[in-house]
């Protein structure tokens, strides 16, 4: 007993002392090494550290013929054009500065510019695409934004397509994301906090939000959150998902992430905080509440009658999605009363020939329905429609006439993948999709009293969860009856004044109520308050 | 941490210990669409039951078993002292188990009907899989003869059966109706009759199972059958919405078809020093579906003249319907019950004790009053010679 324990905090101590040496292998170390005022010093000193780096380019010239200086960027990242235009600058550069101060403030034609005095701030910078400046006898180096990188256009998002509204989706490049926020917002109000997290992979991550709306303290909640993650590297918004989620065992997302500048934009307004991540389109926003992953941006861009409809029928889906096989189960095996004579026996003909148990049949199905939809996904869209072909065929159709599957299994299965295909957010799909299995296997135990046990449990769970603070079933529990205009039904824009009122929020006010109120009264506006011609104008002064 | 793994896996152990023990696949079940009860001579009740068979309904294709033959469902009966004897009787020669959830008719032969039907309402209400919202109904002769039919429309003779039972030319009497009726004091029951008529000039003449009217019970004994105009008139007493196909000879030449769709009945009691008196007051209305001869419906004066004729139909039909009732010394209209609501105190002292007996000196006013709310889509025979008048 006593040697496992030494042994664990021998094991402790050696990671311990690995995390420090990761550590200071590169940010810490180059934080108190700073700008050597001899060129050939810093020239030596780059060439050491990046030794073997092949894409990384020192470049020596001479200022005015003269004064000894280097370049350094990474090829690949920066603009070509724009640096040889620079050093064109520089090399016939008259006067004889020779302080970077005077070659940065007069002579540079580079809008981005700035200065920098440890190798730290240098390098990061120049490693994520800016271009290093040392000259002799200067302890101070610049870095110039002569940015260039190879990047993906921007293009519709393909998991959030929509038949009305924006079709630009965030693309890899972190500038070009927060700058398609801006677009939407033009407002000194936006703000965008930058961090770098990742020790190996210093990326940029930008915490965007509305000043004067969202709450400051959930604003310093989230970069909190963020400020403690410690690791290598950050790949993709979702390894920061996992670390500042609430809950970290629950099956539900609390922590929305979108393709979409709009669907930023609209939380942002919402008193919400998103977090960009550079090398990634997708963009998670706090705090997230259960009744959005029902809720998707075209619902705002569509009519709110069609908009109302179809919540309903995704609300209907959610259940089915989540019940439809266990339901299947407990039916036919415990509560065959329940169904209509007729209907029973047409379920009880198609079974007569199954040699499975319908819960077995139940799992059978809907896990070859998740290895179909598993394998859809993860081939070429070429092969993707043979693999459909083949599912439909093979295990609908063949299963059912060799007699291994029924039929009304195939419905089951069809209509549980269907539902949840109805699930705007994928993320919350993925929890029901879950929860699935579970509760057909309560279902198999107890029959509907399992079902019941089940969905009690789950809905005790989602009302313990917290997204940053916020409850997760708001706004139904707690209640906020404000709030359900925009849950229960898509409320007309002109009615919604108000922001959500479960999110901490600051200014609640969304629009002025003397428009709604006229248009309530009139049902429209039908031309009451603006005057048309002179006449009009004439008859109000009189 | 560890100790919440512990505990989950406990408790993932509970579920399979508490196992599935009402568990029970569909195709482990036999569903009992319809039973018959007869009286066999040596005093022991007959059991039968009609039981479809899914291996025969043309399910899934490729394997299955299922016994051979051409039709989906199996008759099988057995006799015991007691309804569930026999049923535990013939369970020992099935190899699903008998569920009653799906039965939806109860037939029960003449015979048993005239011992008595009041000890079936404890086999069917003691469990909750057997349903008091099954249809009850008298058979002529012998009810395992009825599931010997074969409808041509329906897949199972229950299925007509039930269909018959709920169909608008029946009144609307379940097992709850009848045993509430059985329960109450100062009334008699009535139970749809039904039989078994052979198709006419079918190619293949098939046995098909046609309404007869009602049975007619005294306490829980059968003793006679409201027949065609008797039932319609008991129809209209018992403010039962029925449709009654009726023909009315107006002149000699002419006759009329009218259909009675829609009506309703006011029955007051008087309770007068001389005995008791009940006006009995219904209205209904009709339409013409057929009229031979030519009789101009667009004229008030011929409407109001079939008015007066389908009065009169009413009238008889309810005379009937009450004379049956006195012969057989039976209130199948719940009359007793008019009274006893009435005057409570004076129907304990007077009535209650022999009360069918009352009824043989009570008065009946009859009104009616009929309205013909349709005459079709036409006035008169639209190939009446000479065009329309």
């Amino acid at each position: 007993m006593a040697r496992t324990q030494s042994r664990r905090a021998k094991e402790t101590e050696r990671r311990e002392t690995e995390l420090v040496k990761l550590d200071f292998r590169f940010i810490q170390e180059l934080r108190s090494v700073p700008i050597f005022l001899e060129l050939e010093q810093n020239k030596t000193y780059l060439q050491r550290v990046f030794s073997d780096c092949s894409d990384f380019v020192i470049r020596e010239f001479r200022i005015e013929q003269s004064l000894a200086a280097i370049l350094l960027f990474v090829d690949g990242m920066v603009n070509t054009e724009l640096l040889n235009e620079t050093m064109k600058s520089l090399m016939m550069l008259e006067g004889g500065e020779e302080l970077i101060d005077g070659i940065s403030d007069m002579t540079l034609p580079v809008s981005q510019i700035q200065k920098v005095d440890n190798y730290a701030d240098l390098l990061i910078s120049v490693l994520g695409g800016d271009t290093g400046l040392i000259v002799e006898k200067n302890n101070k180096a610049l870095l110039l934004g002569v940015r260039g990188m190879e990047k993906r256009s921007i293009n519709e998002p393909d998991t959030e397509a929509v038949v009305r509204g924006p079709r630009e989706g965030f693309v890899e490049n972190l500038r070009t994301n927060t700058s398609m926020i801006r677009r939407k917002l033009k407002t000194p109000r936006l703000k965008m906090k930058p961090m770098t997290i990742g020790r190996e992979s210093n990326t940029n991550v930008v915490v965007t939000y509305l000043d004067d709306l969202a709450d400051p303290a959930l604003v310093e909640e989230v970069v909190g959150r963020l400020e403690v993650i410690d690791i290598d590297a950050v790949l993709e918004s979702g390894y920061l998902e996992e670390f500042i989620q609430d809950s970290a065992f629950s099956p539900f997302p609390q922590v929305q992430y979108t393709e979409r500048p709009d669907m930023v934009a609209g939380a942002l307004l919402q008193g919400r905080v998103g977090i960009l991540v550079d090398g990634t389109p997708f963009v998670l926003l706090v705090p997230f509440v259960f009744a959005e992953i029902l809720q998707a941006s075209e619902d705002y861009y569509e009519r709110f009658q069609i908009s109302t409809l179809i919540r309903w029928l995704r609300y209907t889906f959610l259940l089915l999605s989540l019940l439809t096989p266990g339901l299947y189960v407990a039916i036919t095996t415990y509560h065959q009363d329940l169904l209509p004579t007729t209907l029973l026996l047409s379920v009880a003909a198609a079974r007569e020939a199954i040699p499975f148990p319908a819960v077995v049949e139940a799992l059978i199905m809907e896990i070859t329905f998740e290895a179909l939809r598993e394998a859809g996904i993860r081939l070429p869209k070429t092969i993707g429609s043979a693999v459909s072909i083949l599912g439909a065929l093979v295990v609908g159709q063949a299963a059912v006439q060799a007699g291994i599957v029924s039929a009304p299994m195939v419905i089951v299965v069809s209509i549980t993948g269907i539902a949840s295909f109805t699930i705007p957010r994928f993320n919350g799909a993925i929890a029901i999709r879950m929860l699935r299995f579970p509760i057909i296997i309560a279902a198999s135990l107890f029959g509907l009293f399992g079902i019941m046990i089940s969905v009690m449990l789950i809905i005790g769970h989602m009302a313990s969860l917290r997204s940053f603070g916020v409850p997760y079933l708001s706004p139904v529990g707690p209640l906020s009856s404000r709030d359900l205009k925009d849950v229960v039904i898509r409320a007309p824009w002109w009615t919604m004044k108000n922001r959500p009122s479960y999110m901490p929020i600051q200014d609640s006010l969304r629009q002025s109520a003397k428009l709604s109120d006229s248009i309530l009264e009139h049902a429209g506006q039908k031309g009451h308050d603006i005057p048309h011609s002179e006449e009009a104008k004439g008859a109000e002064v009189e | 941490m560890k100790r919440a793994i512990v505990l989950i896996v406990l408790l993932l152990a509970v579920l399979p210990l508490g196992g599935c023990w009402d568990r029970v696949e569909i195709n482990d079940l036999a569903f009992i669409l319809t039973t018959a009860l007869d009286l066999e001579k040596n005093g022991q009740v007959r059991y039968s039951v009609l039981v479809p068979l899914p291996g025969q309904m043309g399910g899934a294709t490729g394997g299955g078993g299922g016994t051979a033959g051409d039709k989906s469902y199996y008759i099988d009966s057995e006799t015991g002292e007691t309804i569930r004897e026999a049923q535990a009787k013939l369970q020992k020669r099935m190899s699903r188990r008998m569920t009653l959830a799906h039965r939806r008719t109860l037939l029960v032969g003449e015979e048993m009907a005239q011992k008595g039907i009041r000890e079936l309402f404890d086999s069917t209400a003691r469990t909750p899989e057997s349903r008091m919202t099954t249809y009850l109904l008298v058979t002529r002769g012998k009810a395992y003869d009825a599931l010997q039919a074969t409808p041509k429309f329906e897949r199972f003779p229950s299925e007509a059966i039930r269909e018959l039972a709920k169909s608008k030319t029946v009144m609307d009497i379940n097992m709850k109706d009848v045993a509430l009726e059985l329960s109450l004091p100062g009334g008699d029951t009535v139970v749809p009759y039904i039989g078994v008529a052979s198709s006419q000039k079918s190619e293949k003449p098939s046995l098909e199972v046609e309404s007869l009217g009602y049975a007619q019970f005294r306490g829980d004994r059968m003793i006679g059958v409201f027949e065609e105009r008797a039932a319609a008139g008991l129809a209209w007493l018992k403010n039962q919405r029925q449709i009654i196909t009726a023909t009315l000879p107006i002149s000699d030449n002419n006759t009329l078809t009218v259909r009675f769709s829609d009506g309703y009945n006011r029955i007051k009691t008087r309770l007068g020093p001389d005995g008791i008196t009940f006006d009995i007051f219904v209205h209904s209305s009709a339409k013409v579906i057929e009229s031979t001869g030519y009789i101009d419906l667009s004229l008030p004066k011929n409407t109001r003249l079939i008015e007066q004729h389908m009065n009169k139909y009413i009238q008889q039909a309810i005379e009937l319907t009450i004379a049956q009732m006195k012969k057989n010394r039976a209130d199948s209209v719940q009359f007793g019950t008019y009274v006893w609501r009435s005057n409570p105190k004076r129907w304990e002292k007077q009535y209650a004790a022999d009360w069918p007996a009352g009824l043989q000196q009570a008065r009946f006013q009859i009104k009616t009053e009929s309205t013909l709310a349709e005459t079709g889509l036409i006035y008169e025979n639209v190939a009446k010679p000479g065009g329309p008048s």
